[in-house]
C-alpha cells in the first residue's frame, strides 16, 4: 500500500457541507487527559486524513483506548482541540481563541461511530432492533427503510439468520458482528474500532476480523483500529502509530513500521507481543 | 399559624429527656436482635431440616406482620399468661423479636458470603464444628454485614415511636401527651421530628462511611 | 363461639388495609420514578432539593410523618381527611426509600450501555427510555416488591389517626369482646397472609419483565 500522504488523500472526502476544503477527517491538537494524577494522553498531535485506515499499536495503558474514547465523546479531554472534518468539537472559535460549545459535540459525533470490546449490545432488543434504533431513533428514517438497512447490513456481517435473535442466544463474535452492523447503520464517515476482538474467544476472532477487513476494502470511512492483532493491522492499515505512555512514539507506514521501525521502543514492544 | 419558638424551647429539655428513653429502647432492643438473629441464623444453618424450616417459618412471619401488632400481642397477650413487664421491656422484646428476623437474614448472608475454600480447610485440619464456626467462619462473615447491621440500627431507633401506643414514654409519646394537654401539636411534633433527623442522618453518613471504607478494602 | 365470628369485621378492615396500600403504594411508585429520576438531573438545584425530600422523609419516622400530615397540617391551614392525609404521608414515606431503589437500578446498568447509546448519538432523554430503565426495571422489581410489603405493614400505623383498617377493627374487637389472643393471632394470619400473595405476585411480575425483556442468562 502507497505511504500516506494527507493533502492527496483528503482532495478525495465525501462533499459534505460545512466542510473545509482539504481539511482531515480528523486533527487532534495538544489534547492532554488526565485521570486523577495519570496523565493517558500526553500533548498529542494527530491529523488523519479522509479515507485513511489507522491502525493504533502499544502497550495497556499507552492511551490507544482513551484517544479513541476522547474522539467518541465519551471524555472529555482536560486541554488541547479536535476538529472533525474542519468543525470544532466541543468549542466554538471566538475571535483567537476558544470557547466551550456543547452543541457541536453532537454534531461532530453523528459523524463518527465505535465498535466497542465489549460489544454492548443492548440485551433487551432483538440484532435487527439494536441496529435500527439509531436510525429510527435519532435520524427519524421511516422504520420500513430502517428495517431493510439494517437487513442488508446484517447480511453484509453474514447473519441475515439471526436477525430476530436475542443477544445472550448469540456467541461473542456474533454479538460482535451485529455491533459492527449497528455502528454502520447511521453511515457514519468516521469508524472507530476499540480492540474488537481482545474479549473473544480465540476461535470466534476471525470472523469479526473478516468483516473488518472487507469494511476497509469496499468503504470508504475513515477507519481508526486500535488493536493487539499485528497481521491483522499490518494487512488492513494504510499507516501504523505506535503509541507509549500517552504520546506518539512512532507513525508510519506499516511495511516501514512491522519490518523496520525506527524506534528502540517499538522494536521491543514488537518482539514482545511476537515472542509470545 | 407560626412556630412559636419560645414554647419550643419549654418543652426541649423534656422532649430530649424523652430521646433518652428512645436510645434506651433502640440500644436494647438491638442487643435482643443482635442474640435472636445469630440464634435463628444457626438453627437455619445447622443443616437440620426440620430447626431449619421452624427457623424459616418464625422469620417470615415475623417479616410479614406488622411491628405494631406484635406489640400489641406481647404488651396484651404476655400478661394474660402470667409473663407482667413493664412497657418498655416489653417495647424492647417486641423490637428485639421483629428484627431478629431481619438480622438472621443479614448473618444468613454474611455466612454464605465465606468462601467455601475456608470450610474445606478446616475440615481438613480437623477443626470442630464448633471451633469452625467461631475461629474462621464468624470472624470473616461478621465484619463486612456491619454497615447493613447499622442501617437496620437506624430502621429500629426510627421504629422506637411504636411503643407509644404501648403507652413507653419515649420521645413521640412524650410529644403527644405534651400536645394533648396544651392541644398546640406544631412545636411538639416538629421538635420530634428535628431531633430524629438530628439523631438519624449523621448516622447514616457514619454508615455509608463504613460501607465504603469496606468497598475499597 | 368460635374464632370465624370475629372474621367479617376483621375483614372489612381489610378492604381499607388493602385500599390504603394499594393508595399509598401508587403514590409511593410514582414518586419513586419522579424522585430517582430528579436525582440523577445534571442541574445541581434539582438533585439537591430531591435529596433534601429524600433525607428528611427517610431520617424520621414514619408514625411522626403520619401525626404531623393529621395533626400538625391543619394548624397551617391544611385540612386534610385522614384517608388523605395517612395515604400521602406513607407515599411520601415510602417514595423516598423507592426513589433510592430506583436510583441504585439505574446507576448499576452497564456503562458500556450508556456508551453504546452515545457512540449512536442517542440523546439522553431517548437513551433513559429506550436503553436505560427497561434494563434498570428488572432490577428495581425484587426490592420493589419487599418496600410494598413493608408499605402494607405500615398501614397499620394508619389505625393511630382514625382509620378502619385492619388493626383499628382488631382493637375494636379486643375493646368490645376481650378475646385478645383470638383477635391478634387472626390479625397477624390476615396480614401474614396479604404480604404472602404480595410477595407472590411481584415475584411473578420479576420473572414475566426479565422473560419480555429477554433478560435472563445465556442460553
Amino acid at each position: 500500500m502507497p505511504p500516506a500522504e494527507p493533502s492527496v488523500l483528503s482532495a478525495a472526502s465525501s462533499p459534505t457541507p460545512g466542510q473545509s476544503a482539504g481539511a482531515p477527517a480528523l486533527r487532534l491538537r495538544h489534547c492532554t487527559k488526565r485521570y486523577g494524577d495519570l496523565t493517558v494522553i500526553d500533548g498529542l498531535d494527530l491529523d488523519v486524513p479522509t479515507g485513511q485506515r489507522l491502525a493504533v499499536i502499544g502497550p495497556s495503558g499507552s492511551g490507544k483506548t482513551t484517544l479513541l474514547r476522547v474522539i467518541m465523546t465519551l471524555d472529555k479531554l482536560d486541554s488541547g482541540t479536535i476538529e472533525v472534518f474542519g468543525d470544532p468539537m466541543g468549542y466554538r472559535r471566538v475571535g483567537d481563541g476558544i470557547v466551550p460549545d456543547p452543541r457541536t459535540v453532537r454534531r461532530a459525533r453523528a459523524r463518527i461511530g465505535m465498535v466497542f470490546q465489549q460489544f454492548n449490545l443492548f440485551p433487551h432488543m432483538s440484532a435487527l432492533a439494536n441496529i435500527m434504533e439509531a436510525p429510527v431513533r435519532v435520524l427519524g428514517r421511516p422504520k420500513e427503510q430502517a428495517r431493510e438497512e439494517a437487513l442488508e447490513l446484517l447480511a453484509t456481517v453474514g447473519l441475515t439468520d439471526k436477525a430476530n435473535a436475542y443477544p445472550r442466544e448469540l456467541s461473542g463474535g456474533q454479538q460482535q458482528r451485529v455491533a459492527i452492523a449497528r455502528a454502520l447503520a447511521p453511515h457514519p464517515e468516521i469508524m472507530l474500532f476499540d480492540e474488537v476482538t481482545s474479549a473473544l474467544d480465540p476461535e470466534l476472532v476471525g470472523e469479526v476480523l473478516r468483516v473488518v477487513r472487507a469494511l476497509a476494502r469496499d468503504s470508504r470511512m475513515t477507519m481508526l483500529i486500535v488493536t493487539h492483532e499485528m497481521n491483522f493491522a499490518r494487512d488492513v492499515s494504510d499507516r501504523v502509530i505506535f503509541m507509549e505512555r500517552g504520546r506518539i512514539v512512532e507513525d508510519a507506514s506499516p511495511e516501514t513500521l512491522f519490518t523496520n521501525p525506527a524506534s528502540e521502543r517499538t522494536r521491543s514492544f514488537l518482539r514482545a507481543i511476537i515472542d509470545r | 399559624m407560626t412556630f412559636d419558638a419560645g414554647y419550643a424551647l419549654e418543652i426541649l429539655p423534656r422532649l430530649l429527656q424523652a430521646t433518652v428513653v428512645t436510645v434506651e429502647a433502640t440500644i436494647g432492643g438491638m442487643a435482643v436482635a443482635l442474640v435472636g438473629g445469630l440464634l435463628l441464623a444457626l438453627l437455619r444453618l445447622s443443616g437440620n431440616r426440620v430447626l431449619g424450616a421452624i427457623a424459616v417459618g418464625i422469620m417470615e412471619f415475623v417479616r410479614g406482620t406488622p411491628l405494631l401488632i406484635q406489640l400489641f400481642f406481647l404488651f396484651y397477650v404476655l400478661p394474660l399468661y402470667g409473663f407482667k413487664a413493664d412497657p418498655l421491656f416489653t417495647g424492647i422484646i417486641g423490637l428485639g423479636i421483629h428484627y431478629s428476623a431481619y438480622t438472621a437474614e443479614v448473618y444468613r448472608a454474611g455466612v454464605e458470603s465465606v468462601a467455601r475454600g475456608q470450610w474445606e480447610a478446616a475440615i481438613a485440619l480437623n477443626l470442630s464444628t464448633a471451633q469452625t464456626w467461631r475461629r474462621i467462619v464468624l470472624p470473616q462473615a461478621i465484619p463486612p454485614v456491619i454497615p447493613v447491621l447499622g442501617n437496620y440500627l437506624i430502621g429500629m431507633f426510627k421504629e422506637t415511636p411504636l411503643l407509644a401506643t404501648i403507652t413507653v414514654l419515649e420521645l413521640l409519646g412524650t410529644a403527644q401527651a405534651e400536645a394533648a394537654t396544651t392541644y398546640r401539636y406544631f412545636e411538639p411534633y416538629t421538635l420530634v421530628g428535628l431531633i430524629f433527623l438530628a439523631l438519624s442522618y449523621p448516622s447514616a453518613q457514619l454508615v455509608k462511611r463504613l460501607e465504603a471504607r469496606r468497598a475499597t478494602r | 363461639m368460635s374464632a370465624f365470628d370475629l372474621l367479617p369485621a376483621l375483614l372489612r378492615g381489610a378492604q381499607l388495609t388493602v385500599v390504603l396500600a394499594v393508595a399509598a403504594g401508587a403514590l409511593a411508585i410514582a414518586v419513586s420514578f419522579i424522585a430517582g429520576l430528579a436525582r440523577l438531573s445534571p442541574v445541581r438545584p434539582v438533585r439537591m432539593a430531591v435529596a433534601v425530600y429524600v433525607e428528611v422523609f427517610r431520617g424520621t419516622s414514619a408514625l411522626v410523618q403520619v401525626f404531623y400530615f393529621f395533626f400538625v397540617l391543619p394548624l397551617i391551614g391544611i385540612q386534610l381527611p385522614a384517608f388523605a392525609a395517612g395515604v400521602i404521608a406513607l407515599g411520601l414515606n415510602f417514595g423516598a426509600y423507592g426513589s433510592e431503589i430506583v436510583r441504585a437500578a439505574i446507576l448499576n446498568v452497564d456503562r458500556g450501555q450508556r456508551e453504546a447509546a452515545i457512540a449512536l448519538n442517542m440523546p439522553p432523554a431517548l437513551t433513559m427510555r429506550r436503553i436505560i430503565l427497561p434494563q434498570a426495571l428488572a432490577a428495581m422489581l425484587p426490592s420493589f416488591g419487599n418496600l410494598v410489603i413493608d408499605l402494607l405493614k405500615a398501614t397499620s400505623l394508619l389505625s393511630l389517626i382514625t382509620l378502619s383498617e385492619m388493626t383499628f377493627a382488631g382493637k375494636m374487637l379486643v375493646q368490645g369482646q376481650g378475646r385478645v389472643t383470638e383477635v391478634y393471632v387472626l390479625v397477624l394470619l390476615i396480614y401474614f397472609i396479604i404480604a404472602v400473595a404480595l410477595g407472590r405476585v411481584f415475584k411473578l411480575a420479576e420473572q414475566r419483565v426479565v422473560a419480555g425483556l429477554h433478560l435472563g442468562p445465556r442460553r
